[in-house]
C-alpha cells in the first residue's frame, strides 16, 4: 500500500530525535507516551502548525513545501488543548460557514450537511452555542468541523481525555466510520486504551520511537511502558498476568470469552 | 472544619443536602461536577442553609471562606502573561492581598511541601511539565493556609508516574496536616482505588453519597443510572454471576490473580 504520510529523520529542536516512520493510506496510527514524550510536537508538525527542515512528506510532496491552504485542504487536525476556534453563537452556523467556503453546490452543501449531523448524532444540538457546550459534545463538533470538507488525513492529539466510556465509544464509532470512508487516522493519546483499534502503535519516549508495532505485540513489552509511566489498558494487564500463572496461552480482549476460558 | 449543606439550591442545582467531615478523601462524580465544586468554594450566591464549620456562606463571609476552602482548577492558566515562576507568585500575592509576615519564607516552606526545589522560582512557567504545573497549582493554593483542598480533574493530563506523585502528595496532606480533599473526576478505576467516600451526581442533584467501595461493588446501582463501572469490579461480578464462583472485590489487580488462581481447576 502507499504511504500517505512519510517521516524521514525527522529532528526537532530537542524534542523530537530521528524519527522515521511510515504511514500507509487510509491506516490508524496510534502515537502514545508520557508527558513531554513528543507526542503533541509530533502531531503539531504533521499538522502544519510548526515547521520542519524537510522530513515530512505527504504522498510524495515536502509538507512544508505546500502552502498552508492547500495543506489544510488534505491534512486535518482536532487539537483541543489549542484555544478553541469557534466564531458563530450555533453548530449550525460553524458548519455550515466551513461548507460555504469549498464552493459546492447547494445540493451537495445540503447533503454534506445532513450527512455530519447524522454521522456525528448532532440533530439535537445544532442550535447550541459551540462555547457552551459539554466537553464531549464540543469534542465532537471540533472533529466535525475538522472532516467536513473530506481531508485526507485526521490528525488527533488526546482528543477522548476526560472523557466517559461510553463517550469514548461513540467517537471511536465515528472514526470507524471516516476510515472506512478512505481517511487515514494519525491519533496521539495519552491513554494505551485507545490505542487498540489502531493497525499500529507507536510508543516515544523522550522524543525517540522506542516501540512499534501492532498494538497487541508492543503492549507485551509490560515492564517498560510501565517504567516510563504508561498503564496497561485492564484486559491486556490482566490477560499478560494470568499468562504469566499458566492459567490463558494468549491476550483476551473480551471479558465473557475471558471468563468462560477460565472457568469452562 | 464540616461543610455542611441543608436543602441547598443554586441555578439548576436543587436539594443539596449533605455533610464533609474534616479529613476525608471525597470523589466527586458525574455531569455538573466542575459546578458542583464551585458550590463548595463559594462561588455563587446560594440558597438555603449552607455551613463551614460555624461560617455561612454569605457575601460577608465569603472571602474567608474561598481561602479556607481552596479550589484548584483543572488547568493551570497564566492568565497575566508572567514569565517567571516567581514573578507569578509575587503578583497573585499582590492581587490576593494574602498578608504574610514573611512572605519569602512561606513560599519556600508551600514549595518544600509539595517537593519543588527552591530553584523552581527562577523557572520560566512556559517550560513546566504538567506534573509540575500540579504541585505549582498546589502550592501556590497551600500559601492561603487552606483546611479543604477542591481539586478538579486533578490526574486527567498526567502519565501514571505523575499521578503516584501528586496522589502521594494529596495523602501526605490529609494524613499529616488533616486537610479534607475533595476530587472530582470521571475515571472510575481512579475514583474506586483511591478516594473513601464518594458522591454520585445526576440531573444536578446528589443521588447517592456514601463509603466508596459500597457503591462502586453496587453494579446494579452503577448500571442503572449509567456510571462507568471499574473494570477490576466488572470482571469479578462477570465471575460471581455467570460462574457462581466467589471471588472477593479487590482494587489491584494482582490481588484479583492471585484470587482467581485459588478458584480455577
Amino acid at each position: 500500500m502507499k504511504n500517505m504520510i512519510s517521516i524521514q529523520n525527522l529532528n526537532y529542536q530537542n524534542i523530537l530525535k530521528n524519527i522515521n516512520l511510515d504511514i500507509p493510506e487510509n491506516s490508524f496510527i496510534s502515537i502514545s507516551g508520557n508527558n513531554k514524550c513528543g507526542k503533541t510536537t509530533l502531531i503539531k508538525l504533521l499538522s502544519g502548525l510548526l515547521d520542519d527542515q524537510e522530513s515530512i512528506i505527504l504522498d510524495k510532496v515536502y509538507l512544508n513545501s505546500l502552502p498552508k491552504v492547500e495543506l489544510y485542504k488534505q491534512v486535518s487536525f482536532v487539537i483541543p488543548s489549542l484555544s478553541l476556534p469557534f466564531i458563530f453563537n450555533s453548530v449550525e452556523k460553524e458548519l455550515l460557514f466551513v461548507l460555504d467556503n469549498l464552493g459546492l453546490d447547494s445540493n451537495t452543501k445540503k447533503n454534506r450537511y445532513k450527512k455530519m449531523i447524522s454521522l456525528f448524532n448532532l440533530k439535537n444540538d445544532t442550535q447550541k452555542d459551540p462555547h457552551q457546550l459539554f466537553l464531549f459534545l464540543k469534542i465532537k463538533v471540533l472533529l466535525a468541523l475538522a472532516v467536513i470538507h473530506k481531508p485526507r488525513v485526521l490528525l488527533l492529539d488526546d482528543i477522548t481525555l476526560m472523557l466517559e466510556k461510553d463517550e469514548k465509544e461513540e467517537i471511536f464509532r465515528i472514526l470507524r466510520q471516516l476510515r472506512k470512508e478512505g481517511i487515514t487516522i494519525i491519533m496521539a493519546t495519552s491513554n494505551l486504551e485507545d490505542s487498540l483499534e489502531a493497525d499500529k502503535l507507536v510508543i516515544l519516549n523522550n522524543g525517540t520511537i522506542i516501540l512499534e508495532g501492532k498494538p497487541l505485540e508492543v503492549l507485551q513489552e509490560d515492564s517498560l511502558l510501565n517504567k516510563i509511566g504508561l498503564r496497561l489498558p485492564f484486559m491486556v494487564d490482566l490477560s499478560l498476568k494470568l499468562k504469566y500463572y499458566d492459567l490463558i496461552d494468549e491476550i483476551e480482549l473480551d471479558m465473557d470469552r475471558m471468563v468462560n476460558l477460565l472457568w469452562k | 472544619m464540616e461543610i455542611k449543606f441543608t436543602n441547598v439550591s443554586y441555578q439548576e442545582f436543587h436539594h443539596l443536602t449533605f455533610s464533609i467531615q474534616e479529613g476525608t478523601l471525597l470523589g466527586i462524580t458525574g455531569r455538573g461536577k466542575t459546578k458542583f465544586l464551585k458550590l463548595l468554594n463559594g462561588y455563587f450566591q446560594l440558597e438555603g442553609d449552607a455551613q463551614y464549620g460555624n461560617l455561612e456562606y454569605n457575601e460577608k463571609n465569603l472571602y474567608t471562606i474561598r481561602r479556607k476552602v481552596n479550589m484548584i482548577e483543572q488547568d493551570f492558566s497564566n492568565q497575566f502573561f508572567l514569565k517567571t515562576i516567581e514573578e507569578y507568585i509575587a503578583f497573585l500575592l499582590q492581587y490576593y492581598k494574602l498578608d504574610m509576615k514573611d512572605p519569602k519564607k512561606k513560599v519556600l516552606s508551600a514549595f518544600k511541601m509539595v517537593g519543588l526545589s527552591s530553584s523552581y522560582l527562577k523557572e520560566e512557567l512556559a517550560t513546566l511539565s504538567a506534573s509540575e504545573q500540579k504541585l505549582l497549582q498546589i502550592a501556590i493554593a497551600l500559601l492561603s493556609n487552606p483546611e479543604v483542598l477542591i481539586l478538579d480533574e486533578p490526574f486527567a493530563k498526567l502519565d501514571f508516574n505523575a499521578q503516584k506523585k501528586i496522589k502521594r502528595l494529596l495523602l501526605k496532606l490529609k494524613e499529616r496536616y488533616h486537610k479534607t480533599i475533595i476530587i472530582a473526576s470521571s475515571n472510575s478505576d481512579l475514583l474506586y482505588t483511591w478516594t473513601e467516600e464518594m458522591f454520585f451526581l445526576k440531573n444536578y442533584t446528589i443521588l447517592k453519597q456514601g463509603k466508596t467501595e459500597e457503591l462502586y461493588q453496587n453494579v446494579k446501582f452503577l448500571t442503572r443510572y449509567h456510571y462507568d463501572i471499574p473494570e477490576i469490579i466488572l470482571f469479578t461480578e462477570k465471575v460471581k454471576r455467570e460462574k457462581g464462583i466467589q471471588l472477593n472485590y479487590h482494587k489491584d489487580i494482582r490481588d484479583l490473580i492471585k484470587d482467581v488462581y485459588k478458584h480455577v481447576e
